[in-house]
């Protein structure tokens, strides 16, 4: 297990330095020049080259990016072009809102996904299974802004009975934070389940044919030891997988969804980054977004070595 | 197959509705859904709660909270209720005393004396003085200060005793009165200068209020300071500033609550309305321009400016505006002292027939082609898909390309690569700003340097009055030299700009120039 763990890890290294150096690249072909925003009011020519020269962006690209790379090897990720404020401040003061935000729709997403899966696959082709596999067909179709959209008119506007936008911070007031993440997490939510329920549906519906589950029934096991010890366990393992597919994307999503609910996270930081041409903070943003992208999929990977013990010993 | 027929049917009737639908944005003579209107703030009341907090909430944040470190117009809005200017331009857009209770031209016009007010510290307890102005004075003028263009013409800062400053200026010193009003006017700790961090946490203050918690692009909050000298400008414990570039989060935080105060574009109009919150607005200085570079395509031509001028059917784009913005020709409306009040939509009115003339008398009876650079938002396309329409009628074929707003200038203004864009231009502190960035030959925005000595000495000469009505003769005669030219930045409307508000907001302002400032506005206790 150790030895995989640190497989993964080593695996990762190369893989952020080709993510940073595509990022840093894309940027630099985006048209738009932020020495023509950062010269000030009407300003000639001489200015704006100063400002090119002052930031470094008449440098050959591969300077640019060297330079960026060692201050990002000792922990530097520079500062923003327009707020003056270190990329690693702005990231640090917005991680915790986007963090709460996944953890919250994960976490609604694999008991939904994994509960409504569970009781479809348990009894498929009943109407249970019926309604599970037309919702989450419809949950997988239906875009997270439109969600976001109607939980905000309906339990917002129309009822109001959850804030529609904004955050606090769990350490302030715990209620708040709570009541301020559970329509964006909703709406984040929706989708992963959807896919996470059809994908335990099947894998339990799979399972429960298995002779070993037949076995344990005939032994005169009840049926939630049955499910809950021998079936749920072994269909794990594609719903892990689907898991980690699915967070990934999420993290994605909190770029539209911070937006839709002003919550100031750091998907909202990277937006504005990107119109801004905030080239340090789109950077810094992508670099930890790609961390937090990495340490799901090793999470996932290391997770196979519970859920199937054999893998450990390959 | 009776199901095929009623799927079709159902989808020729949608289609029919969207086609009736858009209909406004044709070239003929569409009908404008609703008259831009002027609608009055709640006033301020006896009954207001000075221990309340009011909460705005814009779509862009700011760059910095040092007056010379900012790089956007935008950003000036979060420095108002931190640092007091030497003058307050007012919700008219008329200069007003503030730090300095006075003002003087003298030696024809070049010197702009100022008596300051001696009751007042920066928020450091630094005392406000003539010294500390000619420090400001001075740093705004050094080459990196975003201020450093509106103060080219200062020559020199005299200080004459502790409370009177004077501006030395090579010509046009009655300029610097509105120029004062922003940025440029803003009065920092001269001990602050230097300080670390001041551009994100700023402790030279001079306004009256106090930066107090700041999270860049998202939130800002001010705390009111005691004492301060003009009590009737405050009325509220806190102030708010959120930030979301969503229009439907910041309509939403308005109807729940989470705001008090937001601004609305024409799509969110008629939501606002519905939800029964308050609406209110005001004509602004700002416009949409189409802005030609004379170096490129046929623009040089004066006949060719005035064809297009028109080819275009301003009341069509009042229209897709959905009457938020005004028809007019001339840079600024009509009401605003640097206009001429003689010149409304009925000097280049819509008339294809003698665009067509126009065009044939400049040898170009088959049209010509362009290409029009575009911010790439949904109302700016739709206006320049009626222009496209417009001119596609008198056979000058142009072809749209939306960008980013960050890419139209660089491609306009620094490369010279775009023939056209269309922008929104919003006001500055002063007239004089705009008209040199668009009429002097060197301007910004006039990137095929087109100008006429007249022109040029006009610019200058209606910066040398003290006074708004010692400028506006000149401002008159400018406009109508720029009208006959067919200036190359073809003005199409005046925008209204709409506020919306929970009904417990009393006082706020919209001011002309939109700099949105929230002086002496107050909440009324929730009955």
């Amino acid at each position: 297990m150790l030895g995989l763990l640190v497989r993964r890890l080593l695996v990762s290294i190369p893989l952020l330095l080709v993510v940073s150096f595509l990022v840093f690249g894309l940027i630099v072909l985006v048209p738009g020049d932020p020495a023509v925003a950062l010269a000030g009011q009407n300003p000639d020519p001489a200015q704006i080259e100063a400002v090119r020269e002052r930031l470094g962006l008449n440098d050959p690209f591969l300077v640019q990016y060297g330079n960026w790379l060692a201050g990002a090897l000792q922990g530097d990720l520079g500062t923003s072009l327009f707020t003056s404020q270190t990329v690693w401040t702005a990231i640090l003061a917005r991680l915790p809102t986007t963090l709460s935000l996944a953890f919250l729709a994960l976490g609604l997403a694999i008991v939904l996904g994994v509960a409504v899966g569970s009781v479809a696959g348990l009894r498929p082709g009943t109407w249970i299974d019926r309604v599970a596999t037309v919702g989450a067909s419809v949950g997988v179709a239906v875009p997270y802004f439109w969600v976001g959209m109607m939980l905000v008119l309906l339990f917002a506007l129309q009822n109001p009975l959850l804030p529609a936008v904004g955050y606090v911070p769990l350490t302030q007031d715990p209620v708040g934070w709570f009541q301020h993440l559970v329509l964006p997490a909703t709406a984040l939510a929706l989708a992963p389940a959807a896919v996470i329920a059809r994908q335990t549906r099947a894998s339990v519906s799979t399972v429960m044919s298995e002779d070993y589950v037949r076995t344990a029934t005939a032994k005169g096991l009840s049926p939630v030891r049955v499910v809950g010890k021998h079936a749920l366990k072994n269909a794990a393992l594609p719903v892990v997988t689907v898991f980690g597919i699915e967070a990934n994307r999420l993290i994605g999503g909190t770029v539209v969804i911070e937006q839709l609910f002003a919550l100031p996270g750091i998907g909202q930081l990277a937006y504005q980054g990107v119109f801004s041409r905030d080239f340090p903070m789109v950077q810094g943003v992508v670099l930890v977004a790609a961390v937090m992208v990495l340490f799901i999929n090793i999470v996932v990977d290391v997770s196979y070595g519970y859920f199937n013990p054999r893998i450990r010993q390959t | 197959m009776k199901r095929t027929t009623g799927l079709s049917i159902a989808g020729v009737a949608v289609l029919l509705a969207v086609a009736a639908c858009g209909g406004g944005g044709g070239g003929g003579t569409p009908g404008v859904e609703r008259e831009a209107q002027t609608a009055e703030c709640p006033p301020l009341t006896d009954g207001v709660d000075e221990g309340a907090t009011l909460t705005w909430m814009y779509s862009v944040g700011n760059t910095s909270f040092d007056p010379d470190k900012i790089t956007t117009n935008n950003s000036q809005m979060y420095l108002y209720p931190v640092y007091d200017s030497l003058v307050h331009i007012d919700e008219q857009g008329t200069p007003q005393p503030m730090l300095a209770e006075s003002w003087q031209l003298s030696d024809g016009g070049t010197v702009l004396e100022l008596d300051l007010r001696d009751d007042w510290s920066y928020h450091d307890g630094t005392p406000f003085d003539a010294a500390s102005v000619q420090a400001n004075i001075e740093r705004k003028k050094q080459p990196w200060s975003y201020n450093a263009n509106a103060l080219q013409a200062v020559t020199s800062v005299e200080v004459v005793d502790p409370d009177t400053v004077r501006l030395v200026t090579d010509g046009g010193a009655g300029a610097l009165v509105g120029i004062l009003g922003g940025s440029a006017g803003m009065m920092m700790s001269p001990a602050a200068f230097d300080k670390p961090g001041e551009d994100i946490a700023p402790t030279g203050g001079s306004g009256a209020f106090e930066m107090t918690n700041y999270v860049p692009g998202s939130r800002v909050e001010y705390t009111a300071v005691e004492d301060y000298w003009d009590p009737e400008a405050v009325n509220v414990a806190t102030l708010v500033f959120l930030i979301s570039g969503d229009d439907n989060a910041r309509l939403n935080a308005v109807q729940t609550g989470a705001a008090d105060v937001t601004f609305l574009r024409a799509s969110m109009y008629q939501p606002a309305i519905d939800s029964g919150l308050v609406v209110c607005e005001a004509p602004s200085l700002s416009s949409y321009n189409l802005t030609l570079n004379t170096a490129r395509s046929e623009f040089g031509s004066t006949q060719v400016r005035q064809a297009i001028n028109h080819a275009i059917n301003r009341d069509a784009i009042a229209a897709v505006t959905n009457g938020f913005c005004e028809p007019g020709v001339q840079l600024f409306p009509q009401f605003y002292f640097a206009s001429n009040p003689e010149i409304g939509p009925e000097r280049y009115p819509y008339d294809p027939e003698r665009a067509r003339q126009l065009l044939a008398e400049a040898g170009l009876p088959d049209g010509f082609s362009f290409d029009l650079e575009v911010i790439n938002l949904d109302l700016y396309q739709q206006i320049a898909e009626v222009i496209q329409q417009n001119l596609a009628e008198v056979g000058i074929q142009m072809s749209i390309t939306p960008v980013e707003i960050a890419k139209l200038a660089e491609d306009f203004s620094v490369n010279k690569s775009a023939d056209a864009t269309l922008s929104e231009q919003k006001a500055e502190s002063d007239p004089s700003i705009l008209t040199a960035s668009y009429y002097l030959a060197d301007g910004f925005n006039n990137p095929g340097g087109f100008t006429t000595d007249e022109i040029t000495r006009l610019h200058f000469e209606a910066m040398e009055g003290a006074t708004a009505e010692e400028r506006a003769p000149a401002y008159a005669q400018l406009f109508e030299a720029v009208a006959e030219e067919a200036y190359p930045n073809v003005t199409l409307c005046h925008l209204t700009t709409p506020f919306a508000m929970n009904d417990t907001v009393r006082g706020v302002e919209i001011y002309a120039d939109a700099s949105r400032q929230f002086r002496g506005a107050g909440i009324e206790p929730q009955p």
